[in-house]
């Protein structure tokens, strides 16, 4: 990448381009001018800071979401009751077999 | 701690405790991440089927519940793995998603963003949100949501997604933007706008 395009970036950064790095900062470390130009343009649009709000929040939520559905037992969605005996035979059949 | 000797006792587990204490659970978590009754049921199914057969390996450092959620999850993982091999074997494309359904020719934001808040607890109390991300997340195009699901449900590492999915980091990137973004749109336009009303 030429300091050309760097500082024109930085410069210039519009929305659509904003909104990639703030996605894509969540995936690969941004490079120095990525970082600068997102800064700025950051410090300028409500739009895009709340773009980058939401996705933290949506990322945490789901963390946390993950880490209940793992603690708790009585929750839904649960197995329905054909679905849980369908279950209970299997594993009995497969248990016998193999004894 | 030394290990007491359980060879005896691991010889035959006892399958109904582990339907009652794990089964929900365990189709609860892939529920979220098949989206399908029916391959839920079953990756619960082999998975318990799978810990049948190596329960001698269970070496007791991890519970029940831990030792489980891991073979699922390898599960989950080979499912997904075989849905998007399968996709790229019948030659459908990712249906690309264009930057202009977002954003004017200026690219600025077409549509209004709202604020969420900043506190993710005010989400998880309200049981349709999670309705509603999840027929978001089902209106995603498929490689799209696959995507999404092994890194931001699964939380697997960008290079682990790569390569379960034989896909560049670029189209990673990409794919992740595209997803965020319709994710988005359609949380504002059903959820957020209608609870700020």
């Amino acid at each position: 990448m030429s300091v050309l395009h760097d500082v024109k970036m930085i410069l210039s950064l519009s929305c659509d381009e904003s909104s990639r790095l703030v996605s894509d900062n969540l995936e690969r470390k941004l490079s120095r001018a990525e970082r600068m130009a997102l800064r700025l343009h950051l410090m300028v649009c409500r739009k895009c800071r709340a773009f980058r709000r939401n996705l933290n929040l949506l990322r945490d939520a789901l963390h946390t979401r993950t880490e209940q559905c793992l603690a708790t037992q009585d929750q839904p969605p649960a197995l329905s009751s054909d679905e849980r005996a369908r279950l209970r035979q299997t594993l009995a059949r497969a248990q016998t077999e193999e004894s | 701690m030394s290990a007491p000797e359980t060879k005896g006792s691991q010889a035959r587990p006892n399958v109904d405790h582990w339907v009652d204490e794990h089964a929900d659970v365990l189709f609860r978590y892939a529920l979220q991440r098949v989206r399908r009754r029916d391959v839920a049921e079953e990756l619960v199914q082999e998975t318990f089927l799978a810990a049948l057969r190596s329960h001698g390996d269970f070496a007791g450092q991890s519970t029940e519940r831990t030792w489980l959620v891991g073979i699922l999850r390898h599960k989950i993982v080979d499912h997904i793995r075989k849905v998007s091999k399968l996709r790229a074997r019948r030659q459908q494309q990712v249906k690309e998603i264009p930057i202009e359904l977002f954003f004017d020719e200026r690219g600025h934001w077409k549509h209004k963003s709202s604020d969420w808040g900043s506190d993710p607890a005010v989400l998880l109390e309200k049981r349709d949100f999670w309705g509603i991300f999840e027929k978001c997340l089902a209106a995603l195009p498929g490689g799209l949501a696959e995507t999404f699901i092994l890194r931001e449900l699964e939380e697997q590492d960008p290079s682990q997604v790569c390569e379960n999915l034989a896909i560049s980091d670029s189209n990673l990137w990409v794919r992740l933007h595209r997803a965020r973004l319709l994710l988005k749109e359609c949380l504002e336009k059903y959820w957020f706008k209608r609870r700020s009303k």
